[in-house]
């Protein structure tokens, strides 16, 4: 037995239901010509690093499977150049046994992180895109620049209060040492009479 | 005093990777330039087994559109 991997890209503006019309013909055509699917799951959509027809995102679907005549790989390759929904396809050879993938929740995760992430960029480009950026970030300065006074002012009036505070503080310091100075002036004055008595 | 190179390793023997797969691009990336050409042997210092299942992988790679042949932009 020998084991093929073939990683197919279809047109990404495909709905969900399309996809799946796509991957169960795949999936039939590929058990009519006597293979064994081991797995056949959607790898994600992701960006193509070069844009195919004009497409510069696809969906990418993995089909792992294990056949023993060769023949019938020709026929498999021949037929995915024919469907017009398949953007491009490579079948490369295994040297060992896939595993097989029955998760799916984790993929689906991956999925719809990958998705988001796209999603993402999209709507960065399409926001780059508009006229009305301009005006929004314009907008969202303004608005910057009007929160940020305010918080100036919190701390001009943070830092008269800890200057008043500050100031008390001074005074509640400089009071202690009056009342020592008054102290030992007064023991002084006290030792002073009573030395004097004495004479 | 004569300039020292720092002595090259194959990173695949270092992480005892025996086989390249074309779908890990992350790995890929690592020994094309920016020009998104393959950087040569003498430069990455990866053995002869691995610089081959390495260059296999990147075509695979840059046929299904996971990497690019070329980074120059061709829009301006």
């Amino acid at each position: 037995m020998r084991y093929y991997e073939s990683l197919y890209i279809v047109n990404p503006n495909y709905e969900q239901e399309r996809l799946d019309e796509v991957i169960k013909a795949v999936a039939d055509k590929s058990i009519e010509l006597g293979f064994s699917i081991i797995n056949h799951r959607v790898w994600g959509k992701k960006r193509l690093a070069y844009s195919i027809e004009k497409h510069k995102y696809g969906s990418f679907i993995l089909l792992q499977f294990e056949t023993e005549s060769i023949t019938n790989l020709a026929d498999f390759e021949r037929f995915m150049i024919l469907q017009k929904t398949i953007l491009r396809n490579q079948t490369v050879t295994l040297s060992v046994k896939p595993e097989v993938q029955s998760e799916e929740k984790p993929v689906k995760s991956v999925e719809q992180k990958e998705t988001t992430e796209d999603s993402a960029v999209v709507n960065e480009t399409k926001e780059e895109k508009k006229e009305d950026s301009d005006e929004e970030t314009n907008v969202e300065s303004e608005e910057d620049s009007k929160e940020v006074p305010p918080v100036e002012n919190e701390i001009v009036v943070e830092t008269k209060e800890a200057s008043a505070e500050d100031g008390e503080s001074e005074e509640k310091a400089e009071l202690p040492i009056e009342e020592e100075v008054a102290e030992e002036v007064t023991e002084e004055v006290t030792e002073e009479v009573t030395e004097e008595v004495q004479e | 005093m004569a300039f020292q190179s720092r002595k090259k390793f194959c990173f695949f023997k270092e992480n005892s990777i025996t086989e390249v797969d074309y779908k890990d691009v992350k790995l890929l990336k690592r020994f094309i330039t920016d020009q998104g050409k393959i950087m040569p042997r003498r430069i990455t210092g990866t053995s002869a087994k691995m610089h081959r299942k390495l260059v296999r992988a990147i075509k695979q790679a840059r046929n299904i559109a996971l990497m690019p042949y070329t980074n120059i932009s061709t829009e301006s």
